[in-house]
């Protein structure tokens, strides 16, 4: 007895054969035990296919649950979306005009250099050197482990274009960075000291509970620590760079000096310029400084000679020494004493009128402008510079939204639990300073930490972004093209704006909205890193 | 979705209606994306193809003869990207020209056959399907898995209607093949201890 081929019998189990045939083979495995058991093989194997295929064992992706890829259709531009963007690109203009671009001057004023100040800071000169010795193999690890968790969390989004865009850039922001750099020496401990008489011939890395300094640096001196002295021998002939709680220097510096400390005492000689981040910031009567100074901070006393031009943003400053240039103070009070002498301009800008003591010299009579905390609601420039900032946010917004327009949406989904994104916003408000410092502290973490807290002041001001569209969003109902997203954020950063403008209740609108934008990058970027799926 | 219901969301959606492609997204992004999974090599590439399927669909939904079942159009354009995605990868160089389909396939013991089949679990299976050529799993896929008649199948895969019995056929031996290396080693590894 012939039996039929597999082939056939699939054609017959799918229904493909045709009517004839179909019969013919039905009657034959009536009485053909062999045909039957290969068309119930076969039968269990299409059974097995369907269930191995059909079985969801695996969830779908959260992201493709959640909206559905728009069209690429061609919209007519309205006139509502040509104002704002003009209203974004004249705030953009005027941010730098009225911000950026007034501060550079006064810092390059300030003995910064032609380059900018951020590139000062953080991109040139004494922060790099000693990057060679810096780099072994932990600061490996570190960048190592930095790149890892970058493409992690981009992993999903790596091949669309913007973001390889993003990386590669960076990667070569990383490679032109670090410029030739001479070694520096590096000393670590609890306390660590340079005694009386002893001359580093290298620039010099201290770390440590406490460095005191009495000999001689011949270089720069990079200090992280919580309690730097340098003693009336100490002897710096390059530049000071200090991250410490306590900074007190009683010797000489020919360098610049900038330090970002709880306490600056400065009793010694400056040759070159000083720039201070402090809570409190003493200029000693026997200090003197070659240059200009510039602080920011909380208490200013200034007793000490300050060569050419004072910058200096604070709350309260005093001031009872000389200056050689302009002084220039912004802050709440000012108080000029008798044995002040100014050579050039004095200019105050606060909230309180200046006392100036009649036996006070001044080049030119003290130049006052008082600025009230509460905003002019009655002067129309209030609203134009209110829309302008405005646009400017709009038109980060509008960047975000278009780089990384599935990061916003899952910013925007974190906002439904309110408390979660208050609690992990005020965590990151507080946190990433803090982390931030601990990171310079350990040297291997400068880049770190310096890039962190870039990141801070970046996301704190992007905070509005992340909050209006998600305003938006909650006012206009869920957004499925780009175009819908960022009319949602346009809304969403009017009413932001129009909150922080309230009276009284504005401050703490701003503060809720940083709070709760942080909330929801921090999220966000967590969840990422995190690669889950929603299951279905 | 009941039928007339059905047909008034495609007209909302094709006449642009956000609301209503957003529901037609919702309801079928899940099975397109399983299928991607089950057709592409990577998680991350049926991610990807899911999303552009549907861009495809969107642009394309006018397209779309009403009076056929929506899925199986769906299933059609899904295929038809998916094996695109492979061709341009060149991992299609696998049965392309057809010759390893004219050779005689070996007649299976029909009980060896069903007992193998007994034995399988589904696991088993789909790793076996991730070893499969390109085409022989996109068969296997479209036929078991989008339940596509042998006519939708033919034009997804470019081949000719006569020939798709043939293409499973192999497909299911090529996974036979595999299946039954499995449960040597298997069962190797479980004497070895």
């Amino acid at each position: 007895m012939s039996h039929y081929d597999e082939m056939t019998c699939l054609l017959y189990l799918d229904g493909q054969l045709d009517r004839e045939h179909a019969v013919e083979l039905s009657t034959h495995i009536e009485t053909c035990g062999e045909c039957r058991t290969l068309l119930a093989a076969l039968e269990s194997e299409s059974r097995l296919l369907r269930s191995a295929l059909t079985e969801e064992e695996e969830s779908v992706p959260a992201r493709l649950l959640e909206y559905a890829p728009e069209a690429k259709k061609r919209e007519a531009a309205p006139l509502a979306w040509l104002a704002t963007l003009g209203f974004a690109g004249s705030g953009a203009f005027t941010l730098w005009t009225w911000f950026v671009d007034p501060w550079q001057q006064q810092l390059n004023q300030a003995g910064f250099g032609g380059d900018s100040f951020l590139a000062m800071l953080f991109f040139g000169g004494v922060f790099w050197k000693g990057w060679e010795t810096m780099v072994n193999l932990t600061e490996l690890l570190a960048a190592v482990t930095l790149v890892i968790l970058a493409v992690a969390l981009f992993r999903r989004g790596w091949r669309r274009t913007p973001t390889v865009a993003v990386v590669l850039g960076a990667l070569a922001c990383l490679l032109v960075l670090p410029p030739a750099a001479s070694a520096a020496e590096i000393r670590k401990g609890t306390d660590v000291q340079v005694d009386k008489g002893e001359v580093v011939k290298n620039d010099l890395i201290a770390t440590g509970r406490s460095v005191k300094i009495e000999g001689t640096v011949e270089g720069d001196l990079i200090v992280f620590c919580q309690n730097l002295t340098m003693s009336e021998t100490a002897h710096v002939t390059g530049d000071v760079l200090a991250f410490a709680q306590f900074v007190r220097i009683k010797g000489q510096v020919d360098g610049n000096v900038r330090s970002i400390s709880n306490l600056t005492t400065l009793a010694g000689r400056v040759t070159k310029n000083v720039s201070s981040f402090s809570q409190t910031f003493e200029l000693d009567s026997r200090s003197e400084i070659g240059g200009s100074l510039m602080f920011f901070t909380a208490m200013g006393t200034l007793d000490g000679r300050v060569g050419r031009d004072l910058i200096g943003f604070g709350a309260e400053h005093r001031l009872d020494g000389f200056i050689g240039g302009s002084a220039t103070l912004k802050g709440e009070r000012l108080t000029i004493g008798p044995s002040a002498e100014i050579a050039g301009k004095t200019k105050f800008t606060g909230e309180k009128q200046p006392s100036v003591s009649e036996r006070a010299k001044l080049g030119s009579p003290i130049e006052v402008t008082i600025v009230t905390r509460r905003p002019n609601y009655a002067n129309p420039s209030y609203y134009w510079r209110q829309t302008l900032r405005w646009g400017a946010a709009f038109m980060l917004g509008l960047v975000v939204a278009l780089l990384m327009p599935g990061f916003l949406r899952e910013t925007m989904r974190e906002g439904d639990s309110y408390g979660l994104s208050l609690g992990a916003g005020v965590l990151a408000l507080v946190v990433t300073p803090v982390a931030a410092v601990i990171a310079c502290i350990t040297i291997v973490g400068l880049a770190v930490g310096i890039s962190g807290v870039l990141a801070w002041i970046v996301a704190i001001y992007a905070s509005q972004v992340f909050v209006g569209a998600f305003i938006g969003q909650k006012l206009l109902g869920p957004a499925e093209t780009t175009g819908a997203l960022v009319g949602r954020l346009a809304v969403g950063l009017l009413v932001v704006r129009v909150a922080g403008m309230l009276p009284y209740a504005g401050t703490l609108a701003w503060l809720i909205v940083i709070v709760f934008g942080l909330g929801l990058v921090t999220l966000a970027i967590v969840k990422r890193s995190r690669p889950e799926a929603a299951a279905i | 979705m009941p039928g007339a219901e059905f047909t008034e969301t495609i007209a909302r959606a094709r006449s642009g209606n956000a609301e209503a492609w957003g529901d037609l997204y919702k309801q079928y992004a899940p099975a397109i994306f399983r299928f991607c999974r089950r057709a592409l090599p990577a998680r991350e590439d049926a991610e990807d193809a899911t999303t552009e399927i549907f861009m495809k669909v969107r642009d394309k939904l006018d397209q779309y003869d009403a009076t056929r079942p929506f899925t199986a159009w769906l299933y059609k354009v899904s295929a038809n990207h998916c094996w695109d995605i492979l061709r341009r990868r060149r991992i299609r160089q696998d049965l392309e020209t057809g010759e390893v389909e004219t050779l005689p396939l070996e007649h299976p013991d029909p009980g060896q056959l069903d007992q193998l089949m007994e034995e399988s679990t589904n696991l088993q299976v789909r790793s076996a399907l991730d070893k499969l050529p390109a085409r022989a799993r996109m068969a296997l896929v479209l036929r078991y898995y989008s339940d596509m008649s042998y006519d939708e199948i033919a034009g997804a895969l470019g081949v000719r209607r006569a020939f798709v019995g043939v293409v499973l056929l192999r497909a299911r031996h090529q996974l036979r093949e595999i299946l039954i290396g499995k449960k040597i080693t298997g069962a190797e590894a479980r004497g070895a201890v």
